[in-house]
């Protein structure tokens, strides 16, 4: 019998750590930071994983200490009530976004590689239903969720670096290191964003069954994301080689699609692979639903998460569809990183971190 | 001396009736409550010599075993009574006592001082019997009625393994668990449910390994039950199930009792309803369903293989129509291009559209299986020919489907009848239509959007506190021994942890219990 | 709240199935075959109809008739020919003329016609075309030919399907020293990264189909025909030789020696302002015919034969590298991006006059083969 406390234990944490920042951000990246640093990728990727354990440990050590207050209310205990409200809207807004634009490249990535004819709305709405269901379910069902999901998408991954990993040439690797060290540390944030999604960490300590081992789960989790991230970025360039890579709008499915199996039974593999990693995305939306919902029913003062979820779904919906084309789509995520990301990401948990220590040295 | 009283009594379910020393007007009151009921006997007859005292004695005829009353109750009563000195003065003072200490040689009785409760006894097949001047009734042990013999389960049968299944007669079932669980910590709790139908209904578990807060909440649960009849398990299973409409069943059926007490002895609760062979076990996962008994018999890498096996049987039997929908109306690229065009050349005069000609098809199929079900076993073989004849080949050569699509059915066929369990084999075949819904609306994209569905609906279900999916969700690395595949015997050191048991030692002794 | 979800899943049932095509509805086109037939500049942008002006290109769509595969018949690929200004009109123009839906997720083979390589815009856009579409197969063969009409007239002696019978012979380029395939992968991946690339050339010989000579293409033209002869230096020092046969000479007789395997280690230097490459050479291989009177079972000869082989392989590399060198003058050993990979600050340097660099670079080969195997006889 399973406590019925509304709880997650370590392990479905790291999980959840993991599987939320994957998504449709994976699709994209190996272009960005093969136009960035060309072959260097990998090395801003590990550079951008560490970089991301440092602010996992800011957050962590915040969480910690209040660990039964929340985000919001921890922002208000450390910066008073007016002051914490205001420093967390950003967050809300940039969870909204984020959603947003997370449901609408999916939306797009879904017409173009499976889906030709099918209306983007049409795309969108039942995905957003399902989320919208399991969130209300609270966090363990999600956990649950993810735990399920997992071992069929490690099954999947596992499969794709099967097919992939002896047919490259790793030649195209090199040169290592040969790029300016500028463009390495701005392709940096490219990497650090692409693992944007582990902040969820703040919101998740209320939930967490044990949160001093939150630190440890963490830490794993996104040095697997990096590890993984690593892999498909090396495979895209071995595979097409950069100057191909950063060509391309979505590299990694293109890599999935350039595949064949030899005397399989199936021929084109890259519909069931693009399919299964349709769950993959489903955990990051679900997850970024949860998360502003949490957020802002913290901030109206609604104790119920579930009625949240639904208050503000219209609006994300709406949202989704402002962009115009898929290019339009793409700078409007530009521009959500820079404002609201850098604050949410980094910004924030430096300036708690800080807040929290200075409030620990008083009192 | 004796003053008879008018009686006026009227049966109610809850009235509580003592018994009088008036023989008499006990005799009225019983006569009353079983009026009309022609199948109950009653006997009066007196004991002794001179002074007679006068008993009664009512049994229902065909429950229980008359030849044990002749001999060892009318006889030495009636005859051996008088041979033997003690004189009525004597005895006179503790009547009762001597009738049940020195008189009768019957194993079991019971002593009852209710009118109601005796009548209830009787009717379930024990003899009751009233004598004069006393306050007490004896109910005897004389259950007897017409069972059937252990045979072996016809749903769920093995190659290796014990051939015993349940029988009808709850009795007999908890001998069979008992020969299995020799522990005097293993306990039989035994209530009545139906306020009529009054059914016993075995509970069953190890002290000190069952979760207690599961045994709590099967009590709460039972307590709640307010229905006339349990006339089969199946009643007891919806009425202690969480959700009413889910398709997925959260207690586990099985004919075998061989499978109970592995679940007893993992910590689970067996219960046990009379007059049906079908024992329940609480709580269960789903990968509980994916196992057979046999699993644990044959040698672990054949039956990790076979386990495999099902797995894959579970996910054909949902897939593999959508997976042809999707695949034949959306994506024809995922195929080789040769099995694409031998596909296309054989649709090529069907008239339906893939979703309909595989709805036709999946229905044609759930029909005959029904069919088969249902038809007296003679004819069930016609049903074979019939279908084999009506969906291979007739539909086939007159273009209404495509020989491939025939495979598909054959295939879902299969494999729906390769899972263990029925009850889940059922769920499955509900899913397949739905996953053949979404397909048909959106290829690939629709069956995973179903598959999401299904997984969210699954996650939320708890039977008795543990979540469906355990130990896969949430995940008991411990657990693994025992799911997708199976450990050889000598390393499952420990009970199942999903289900919480109290003590977790199954093999060694760490911390010397056993 | 469920019962209102389950109102808006009700249209969704109802108006659902945009995608849907049932798969005998569909056109499966195993090949596209593209050439130019006329050359008509537009003249201006901004007229109305700007699509109709001209029909530059001609474009043939080979599909097979799934019914005709069934039916066991002989005659089963279907030619449908449009001409339009570029591909997306011409899959509109096949809409025009046929009902079923054409599918690309199977192509097999992109055949393109030396009249439209050598214009590179065309060839630029019909490439482009195919680069953008997902719905493409990539890992489809691209191959050149002089006249297309007269190789789709070709019936294939042992296949059903033109394709499958053209797609065949090119995968028998891991057993044939003298012959390249390429995949529409590779062939983007290297004219996006170096801007050259190779088509293997396909040619009508009487009633068979056979790979003649390579067609070198740069920046989207057509720039010459590499001889089939200098394929196998090319593939030897690009290490993509899987398995290949080289007859050579030992004292006056014809031997035959298949070659493996074979791996080029390439160095790289500088000096006196000019590149140097020394490659060595390592191979295996058995041998496969001799008819010289000799014990061949004793290791001097072997060492003798093997002496043989490489220095015959030496003077074949140096022919080939010449010829890159001097009558081709283009880098098309892509030693660019190896040097790009291996010696970067070379790279640095010569990065903006490659062309130039490569063709005064000098080249010292190292050839060391073995002789594994010689069959059963002595």
């Amino acid at each position: 019998m399973v406590p019925n406390d509304d709880k997650i234990s370590t392990f479905q944490l790291g999980l959840i750590i993991y599987l939320t920042p994957i998504g449709v951000g994976i699709f994209t990246l190996p272009a960005v930071l093969a136009k960035d640093v060309e072959t260097n990728g990998w090395i801003s990727l590990i550079l951008g994983g560490l970089f991301c354990m440092l602010i996992i440990y800011f957050i962590s050590d915040v969480g910690k200490k209040y660990s039964n207050l929340g985000l919001v209310e921890t922002l208000k205990f450390l910066f008073g009530k007016v002051l914490g409200t205001i420093l967390a809207f950003p967050v809300f807004i940039y969870y909204i976004v984020f959603t947003a634009m997370e449901i609408r490249i999916f939306g797009e990535t879904t017409k173009m590689y499976l889906l030709f004819k099918t209306p983007l709305e049409y795309i969108m709405i039942p995905i957003l239903i399902l989320a919208m269901i399991l969130t209300r379910n609270g966090i363990e069902s999600i956990a649950r969720f993810f735990e399920a999901a997992f071992f069929l998408i490690a099954f999947t991954l596992f499969l794709v670096i099967l097919i992939y990993l002896p047919k490259s040439d790793y030649s195209n690797l090199l040169p290592i290191l040969r790029v300016e060290p500028l463009k390495l540390i701005k392709s940096v944030s490219d990497s650090l964003f692409s693992l944007s999604g582990f902040e969820v960490l703040f919101l998740l300590f209320p939930f967490i069954r044990r949160p001093e081992k939150a630190l440890r789960s963490s830490l794993i989790a996104i040095s697997f994301i990096t590890i993984l991230y690593v892999v498909v970025f090396i495979q895209c360039i071995a595979r097409f080689g950069v100057d191909y890579t950063s060509t391309l709008l979505y590299p990694t499915l293109s890599l999935i699609k350039s595949s064949d199996i030899p005397g399989a039974f199936i021929e084109g593999i890259e519909g069931l692979l693009f399919s299964l990693w349709i769950v993959l995305i489903f955990t990051t939306i679900v997850m970024l639903i949860f998360a502003y919902s949490i957020v802002g029913s913290n901030l109206i003062k609604q104790k119920e998460i579930k009625h949240t979820v639904i208050l503000f779904l219209p609006m994300i919906y709406v949202i989704s569809l402002i962009p115009d084309s898929i290019a339009e789509t793409f700078e409007f995520t530009d521009k959500l990183v820079i404002f609201l990301g850098y604050y949410t990401i980094i910004a924030l948990p430096i300036l708690m971190f800080i807040a929290s220590k200075i409030k620990g040295a008083r009192g | 001396m004796r003053r008879k009283r008018e009686v006026t009594y009227t049966y109610t379910p809850d009235s509580k009736t003592k018994i009088s020393k008036n023989l008499n007007e006990n005799i009225e009151i019983i006569k009353t409550i079983l009026k009309d009921c022609d199948d109950v006997v009653f006997r009066e007859f007196e004991v002794g010599g001179d002074d007679k005292i006068r008993m009664f004695l009512f049994y229902v005829d065909g429950m229980a075993d008359k030849l044990l009353l002749d001999e060892f109750v009318l006889m030495p009563l009636m005859i051996s009574s008088r041979e033997v000195p003690p004189s009525f003065d004597e005895i006179k003072s503790k009547l009762f006592e001597v009738t049940k200490d020195n008189a009768m040689a019957v194993t079991d009785f019971k002593e009852v001082d209710i009118i109601e409760d005796l009548i209830m006894e009787v009717l379930s097949g024990d003899t009751g019997l009233l004598i004069d001047y006393t306050e007490k009734a004896l109910l005897i042990a004389t259950k007897a009625f017409p069972t059937r013999s252990v045979a072996e389960p016809s749903a769920e049968t093995v190659i290796r393994g014990p051939r015993d299944g349940f029988t009808e007669t709850i009795r007999i079932n908890t001998a069979l668990i008992r020969r299995r669980v020799r522990d005097p910590r293993f306990k039989i709790k035994q209530t009545r449910l139906g306020v009529r139908s009054k059914t016993d209904i075995a509970i069953m578990y190890i002290d000190d390994i069952v979760d207690k807060r599961v045994l709590d909440e099967l009590n709460r649960r039972l307590d709640k039950i307010n229905i006339d009849a349990i006339i089969d398990s199946g009643y007891l299973q919806q009425l202690i199930e969480e959700r009413a409409f889910s398709i997925f069943p959260q207690v586990q059926t099985t004919e075998r009792p061989d499978v109970v007490a592995a679940a007893i002895y993992e910590g689970r609760i067996g219960i046990l309803v009379d007059n049906s062979p079908f024992a329940l076990i609480i709580p269960v996962t789903m990968n509980a369903f994916f196992q057979s008994g046999e699993d644990y018999y044959s040698r672990p890498v054949i039956s990790s293989f076979v386990r495999f096996i099902r797995l894959l049987a579970g996910g054909l039997s949902i897939l593999s129509p959508a997976l042809y929908i999707a695949i034949t109306s959306f994506h024809p690229q995922i195929i080789p291009a040769k099995l694409a065009l031998s596909i296309a050349a054989t649709r090529e005069g069907v008239p339906f559209p893939a979703f309909i000609e595989a709805i036709l098809m999946e229905i044609t199929f759930e029909l005959l299986r029904e069919a088969g079900v249902r038809l007296p076993r003679p004819i069930g073989s016609t049903i074979g020919i019939v279908g084999g004849l009506v969906i291979g080949q007739a539909a086939v050569s007159a273009g209404i489907v495509s020989p491939i699509m025939v495979i598909v059915v054959a295939i879902t066929a299969i494999s729906s009848f390769s899972i263990t369990n029925y009850e889940l084999a059922t769920a499955l075949r509900l899913l397949r239509f739905i996953f053949m819904i979404a397909a048909s609306i959106y290829g690939l994209y629709g069956i995973v959007l179903a598959y999401i569905g299904t997984l969210i609906y699954t996650v939320n279900i708890k039977s008795f506190g543990t979540p469906f999916l355990a130990p896969m969700a949430p995940f008991y690395f411990e657990d693994m021994q025992d799911a997708e595949f199976k450990l050889p015997l000598r390393y499952m050191k420990r009970r199942p942890m999903h289900f919480d048991p109290n003590d977790l030692i199954r093999q060694g002794d760490e911390d010397g219990s056993q | 709240m469920k019962r209102i979800i389950m109102l808006l899943l009700v249209p969704l049932i109802l108006t659902g199935c945009w995608d849907k095509t049932e798969i005998e509805d569909r056109m499966f086109i195993y090949a596209i075959a593209v050439n130019k037939v006329e050359d008509k500049k537009s003249e201006s942008d901004l007229k109305p109809f700007y699509e109709f002006q001209n029909q530059n290109l001609e474009v043939t769509f080979l599909v097979p008739n799934p019914s005709k595969i069934q039916g066991g018949e002989s005659d089963v690929l279907e030619e449908i020919t449009v001409s339009a200004q570029d591909l997306p009109e011409a899959v509109g123009m096949i809409r025009k003329k046929q009902n079923r839906e054409p599918f690309f997720g199977h192509e097999k083979l992109l055949i393109l016609g030396e009249k439209l390589l050598r214009d590179e815009e065309s060839s630029k856009e019909v490439l482009d075309w195919i680069d953008r579409d997902p719905k493409k197969n990539r890992s489809a063969f691209v191959v050149a030919t002089k006249d297309i009409k007269e190789l789709i007239g070709v019936n294939p002696k042992l296949e059903k399907l033109l394709p499958s019978y053209i797609t065949g012979i090119l995968k028998n380029d891991t057993v044939v020293a003298t012959m390249i395939s390429v995949s529409l992968n590779e062939f983007l991946g290297n004219i996006k990264s170096s801007g050259m690339a190779m088509i293997p050339i396909i040619k009508r010989q009487k009633d068979e189909i056979a790979i003649k000579n390579v067609a070198l293409i740069k920046d989207f033209k057509y720039l010459g025909e590499l001889d089939d002869r200098y394929i196998r230096g090319y593939s030897i020092i690009n290490n993509k030789l899987d398995e290949g046969k080289k007859l050579f000479n030992y004292k006056g007789n014809i031997v035959s020696y298949n070659i493996t395997s074979s791996s080029a280690k390439i160095k790289l230097n500088e000096e006196n302002g000019r590149l140097v490459f020394t490659v060595d050479v390592e191979m295996e291989g058995d041998i496969e015919d001799y008819l010289i009177n000799e014990d061949i079972l004793k290791s001097d000869i072997i060492r003798d034969l093997q002496d043989s082989i490489s220095k015959q392989f030496e003077i074949e590399l140096k022919e080939v590298v010449r010829h890159f060198q001097e009558d081709i003058g283009f880098d098309y050993l892509n030693l660019k991006s190896w040097t790009k990979k291996h010696k970067y600050n070379l790279f640095k340097k010569y990065e903006k006059n490659w062309d130039e660099a490569f063709r005064n670079a000098k080249f010292n080969f190292k050839v060391k083969s073995y002789i594994r195997r010689v069959g059963v006889i002595r």
